[in-house]
């Protein structure tokens, strides 16, 4: 079960008829707070996030997705194991303009201590990078502090 | 226990069933053994806070009636910033700082722990003056146009939170603690060779050391300080199920994702 549809790209203009924002709302409300086990719901999370204005039926669609790759996967967790890696290992990247309504990217990173996932974020970048390189860099520069 | 009726709304409702007459004596108790307020003349052009009851039964884990909690709240909402209340916010641990620990502790081989702080927000001192009224049910007799002035915060005040984060803040830098300059809610104690990590979530405290005695000190100064709960090996923190063994921690939302999916 695939939480996203491969290459579908969600837009603020979407498809279908609006849906009930508030509906829409709470359900991000509830996801958001499965962040804290699951890293590999934070960038569905935060895309369909940026739906929440006025949502339509592609957006709800999608995180409709979410919740019944959620359904399969209601066991996922994180494990921290004695005996692995003994230092905190990081990992950062980038999309490059990722948002087809406003060209910017996301990126996301991902930190790991004990053989198990800390702390980790998906977030759009705040400008317009020109190149992959400059989106990569960005990332690499809020990975670092 | 056995009860038909739904929870009571209000103070009349409640009164009429001994349970919960019982337990709103047990929350008067232990606001009177806390120190909290004296009962004053009350002096013009003074505002007066309202209080109220709330009633909430326990549940335990398999959804039964635990016990009944009665909590008395001061009316927040009529206070005044600038008169009764000045600075609110209260930090809170971030997951990233729990998770952390977590993995600290899996890679040195130690587990983590619980306790949690019973009425924390009884505990805060009020830096303000606030008046309350007498509680219904508890006026005391021939004295009940006089008000009691807080020494101490109660639940509903608009800066109890803040107030309990600073009393706790205090308590952990005259242990010895060191509070993390960019986490606000860590605070690490270091002698030696021994170690004590400690976060705090309201409430909730988890935490993980290499010395027992250490650890056992500090338990014993805390529960001089404040009267406490000790849950034991973590489990279950803010909706998340910990499960711990000797070499392995692991965290999942697995009855969240239940309850989730069931709304839909």
């Amino acid at each position: 079960m695939n939480p996203m549809v491969p290459g579908q790209k969600l837009t603020k203009a979407g498809a279908g008829e609006e849906v009930n924002p508030t509906t829409f709302k709470q359900l991000v409300g509830s996801l958001r707070y499965l962040i804290a086990t699951r890293p590999d719901l934070i960038y569905l999370v935060n895309l369909v996030s940026r739906y929440m204005e006025s949502p339509n039926e592609q957006h709800m669609v999608a995180e409709k997705r979410i919740l019944t790759y959620i359904q399969g996967t209601r066991d996922f967790g994180i494990q921290y194991k004695y005996g692995g890696e003994q230092t905190l290992v990081g990992y950062v990247d980038s999309d490059y303009a990722g948002d087809v309504d406003d060209y910017k990217s996301t990126s996301g990173y991902d930190f790991m201590l004990g053989g198990g996932a800390v702390s980790w974020v998906s977030k759009k970048q705040p400008i317009v990078t020109l190149s992959t390189t400059e989106a990569e860099f960005v990332s690499a520069a809020y990975g670092a502090c | 226990m056995f009860i038909t009726s739904p929870d009571p709304d209000c103070f009349e409702e409640a009164e009429q069933q001994e349970v919960w007459r019982s337990v709103m004596e047990k929350e008067i108790a232990s606001i009177e053994e806390n120190n909290t307020w004296e009962l004053v003349d009350m002096s013009e052009g003074v505002k007066v806070i309202g209080v109220k009851w709330v009633f909430k039964p326990k549940l335990n884990e398999n959804g039964e009636v635990d016990k009944f909690k009665a909590r008395l709240v001061a009316k927040g909402y009529h206070q005044k910033e600038g008169i009764h209340f000045h600075e609110v916010f209260a930090p809170v641990a971030r997951w990233d700082t729990i998770r952390v620990i977590l993995g600290i502790a899996v890679e040195k081989g130690w587990n983590v722990f619980q306790l949690d702080v019973k009425s924390a927000f009884l505990h805060g001192e009020l830096m303000e003056e606030v008046f309350v009224e007498q509680p219904k049910g508890f006026e005391v007799t021939y004295k009940s146009d006089k008000v009691y002035k807080l020494r101490k915060a109660l639940y509903g005040l608009k800066q109890a939170p803040r107030a309990w984060y600073s009393r706790i803040e205090g308590f952990f830098l005259q242990n010895g603690f060191e509070k993390c300059y960019c986490e606000h809610t860590l605070f690490v104690k270091k002698e030696e060779e021994r170690c004590l990590i400690v976060s705090l979530y309201v409430d909730d405290l988890i935490y993980t050391r290499n010395s027992t005695e250490m650890f056992e000190e500090f338990k014993s100064s805390m529960m001089n300080e404040f009267s406490m709960t000790d849950l034991g090996k973590m489990r279950y923190f803010l909706g998340v199920e910990v499960v711990q063994d000797k070499k392995v921690i692991f965290i999942t939302q697995e009855e969240i994702c239940r309850g989730n999916s069931e709304e839909v």
